[in-house]
């Protein structure tokens, strides 16, 4: 048994490797807790602080479709940046206010509906070939309240013998009825009806309009249809009357966007209606970018040429025009990128327009040097001579143009609001897109003036490779549009 | 005993406040019945001064005083019985008493036999009890605990204690009535 002495000695030096044991255990137990929180720190900075990908989505696997340019300007306009740039944000950003914290600027998702814009303007010197007069069987009654002879859709069309009704109400937002009565004073009755309904997955939405052709033997609904997956359309549907107790539909077609106007050109129609491509849309899905015109299930996109489109457009949306035969089969189609949903029907001549700002030079007294200034660029579609032919563009120095009427070969525009401030002409000749400056708040361009422009690769027949857009130096339209 | 935890209190005090002779008289008052009571539960006596050294090296460590209230001497055979115990776990648990002679004798050798042949002789057969009988009738006859404090090293309340130190009483008087002590021992 050992002494005190040496087991006093053996307890010392067990309590001094204890004491070692536990300093160094001490910082081992410090050196982890630290790398913990270093570790969690640095966790949550990266789970807090890691930006959100803000990049503009790749589509260079398009690079081959004859669409690409058009594809990339696109996406430019349609890509939606994320609200907020990091989690730290969009987690505390709403926190009583004591953390200020912007939300980003989000894209404006463009309008899936638009509504139908006004038609005003053309020309009143000539009268327009729509249906009209009582011969033989068809409408005795022409609806042409905006422009004398460019007949407009009704909901009521009238032959000597009948009169047809179709039925817009909210009830009916699943069908569309097409009623017929026979006219005999006062034993008028119901004839016939007719209950059009939508295709499968799909629904009418908003008003529908109609045209009763010639010789009353055919009417022709215009519908807007909407998609469960959001995406709107224009049904026209054909019905054939001349039995009106025993109606029926002969044919269907449906053109992107939702329906703005139709007008009839003699036994054919133009239908407008504005395409808006969706935010972030799927380039490998043309109909998500592309205007399309078809039979259901059938739809096809249209080609490169038809699409006119300029490098600052501002809008993912196109303004369609097409001309549709009495069966239906297209004649031409024209879409305007960026363009807005009014648009000027004209005996001959449709007209579109597109606000844009473009920066010119100002020598004032007061304003000198570089300023944005607010122009308008209005579009020219003939229809007169069959088919559709786009004819140009002009400038006008205005900031919206509300309407338009082509006059003598000269298209005058009233724009809101007028023109502001007074600017001297430059001494240096101002580049090519430039528009003089302006001093009233009328605005006229003659077929002559500078400011017209016109595409030099217009026309089904130019280049696959050749892009349409809106470029200076136009050529004025001809006298017979 | 009290006289003794006093001292120890008073010794333990001393070193904290830097007489390291104090820690020597406290290994000589406390070394011996730390080692007796922790063979009690290892049953070797080389473990049962490790025991010994570790418990006073933790007293070495805590560098806490006392409460007033707290008894020193209690502490210090809770510390030892739970430090035994781990020990005797992490031995495999022998049951073969290894050294008892060496523990019997003490530190002092022969001088520090047993005063009397009797506690040598109770000491032995005690060995052959179950652990807490054992651990009880040494802290009540060899080292001169109450009740009380018995109960405070065992973690036991003072029925408990009561019971176990009967039983282990009756259980002894049987051992050594087999081994052919006479009744006068017990």
């Amino acid at each position: 048994m050992n002494t005190s002495k040496q087991r006093t000695e053996e307890i010392v030096r067990r309590a001094a490797a204890q004491r070692a044991a536990r300093a160094k255990n001490s910082r081992a137990w410090l050196l982890a807790v630290t790398a913990g929180c270093l570790l969690l720190a640095v966790a949550a900075y990266l789970i807090l602080f890691i930006p959100y990908p803000s990049a503009l989505p790749d589509i260079s696997r398009f690079s081959g479709s004859p669409y690409y340019p058009l594809m990339q300007r696109l996406n430019e306009l349609t890509y939606t940046p994320p609200r907020y740039q990091n989690n730290f944000e969009a987690w505390f950003s709403g926190l009583g206010g004591w953390l200020d914290i912007p939300s980003g600027d989000g894209a404006e998702a463009p309008d899936a509906n638009a509504p139908a814009g006004p038609a005003g303007g053309g020309d009143s010197s000539a009268a327009g070939p729509g249906g009209s007069g009582a011969e033989g069987n068809g409408s005795v009654e022409v609806t042409d309240n905006q422009e004398a002879g460019v007949t407009e859709g009704d909901l009521f069309k009238r032959t000597r013998t009948h009169l047809f009704y179709l039925n817009n109400q909210s009830a009916y937002s699943d069908l569309t009825v097409l009623s017929s009565f026979t006219l005999a004073a006062a034993d008028s009755a119901p004839c016939g009806r007719l209950e059009i309904a939508p295709e499968a997955d799909t629904c009418f939405t908003g008003a529908a309009e109609m045209y009763l052709s010639e010789d009353g033997g055919t009417v022709t609904v215009f519908r807007p249809v909407g998609t469960k997956s959001g995406g709107a359309y224009t049904a026209v549907i054909a019905v054939d009357v001349s039995d009106p107790a025993e109606m029926c539909e002969t044919g269907r077609v449906y053109l992107s966007g939702s329906y703005v106007t139709s007008r009839v050109v003699g036994e054919e129609f133009l239908l407008v209606s504005n395409f808006a491509v969706r935010r972030d849309p799927d380039f490998s899905d043309e109909s998500q970018f592309l205007p399309q015109f078809g039979a259901p299930g059938a739809l096809e996109s249209l080609p490169m040429e038809d699409i006119v489109w300029s490098e600052d457009a501002d809008a993912a949306r196109y303004t369609v025009l097409c001309r549709l035969g009495e069966d239906l089969s297209l004649r031409g189609c024209e879409a305007f990128l960026s363009f807005s949903r009014q648009v000027y029907v004209s005996q001959d001549n449709v007209f579109l327009t597109r606000g844009y700002t473009a920066e010119v030079q100002a020598c004032g007294e007061i304003v000198s040097g570089p300023v944005r200034e607010s122009r308008t660029e209005i579009a020219c579609v003939s229809y007169g001579g069959g088919g559709l032919s786009y004819r140009g563009c002009a400038e006008s120095p205005a900031p919206s143009t509300i309407s338009i009427r082509w006059t003598r070969r000269k298209i005058r525009c009233a724009s809101s609001p007028p023109c502001r401030g007074a600017r001297l002409p430059c001494s240096a000749p101002p580049p090519s897109r430039r528009t003089p400056p302006c001093t009233s708040s009328t605005s006229t361009a003659s077929p002559s003036s500078p400011r017209w422009k016109t595409s030099p690769r217009r026309g089904r027949r130019s280049p696959p490779s050749a892009l349409k857009r809106t470029s200076p130096g136009c050529a004025p339209p001809s006298a017979s549009s | 005993m009290d006289r003794d935890n006093d001292r120890g209190a008073a010794l333990y005090a001393a070193y904290l406040q830097g007489d390291a002779s104090a820690l020597e008289a406290l290994v000589q008052l406390y070394g011996d019945a730390l080692t007796r009571f922790a063979y009690c539960i290892v049953r070797d006596d080389a473990l049962a001064e490790d025991v010994t050294a570790d418990t006073f090296a933790a007293l070495i460590l805590r560098r806490r005083p006392f409460r007033a209230e707290a008894k020193f001497r209690t502490y210090l055979f809770a510390a030892a019985r739970n430090r035994a115990i781990d020990l005797w776990r992490r031995r495999g648990r022998q049951c073969s008493l290894t050294g008892l002679e060496n523990v019997l004798v003490g530190e002092d050798g022969e001088r520090g036999l047993f005063a009397a042949e009797r506690s040598r002789i109770l000491y032995a057969g005690l060995q052959q009890l179950p652990a807490q009988y054992k651990e009880a009738l040494y802290l009540r006859y060899f080292a001169g605990f109450t009740p009380a404090e018995i109960g405070r090293v065992l973690k036991k309340g003072a029925k408990q204690v009561y019971n176990l130190l009967t039983r282990a009483r009756s259980s002894l008087k049987q051992i050594l009535l087999r081994e052919g002590y006479v009744y006068e021992y017990l």
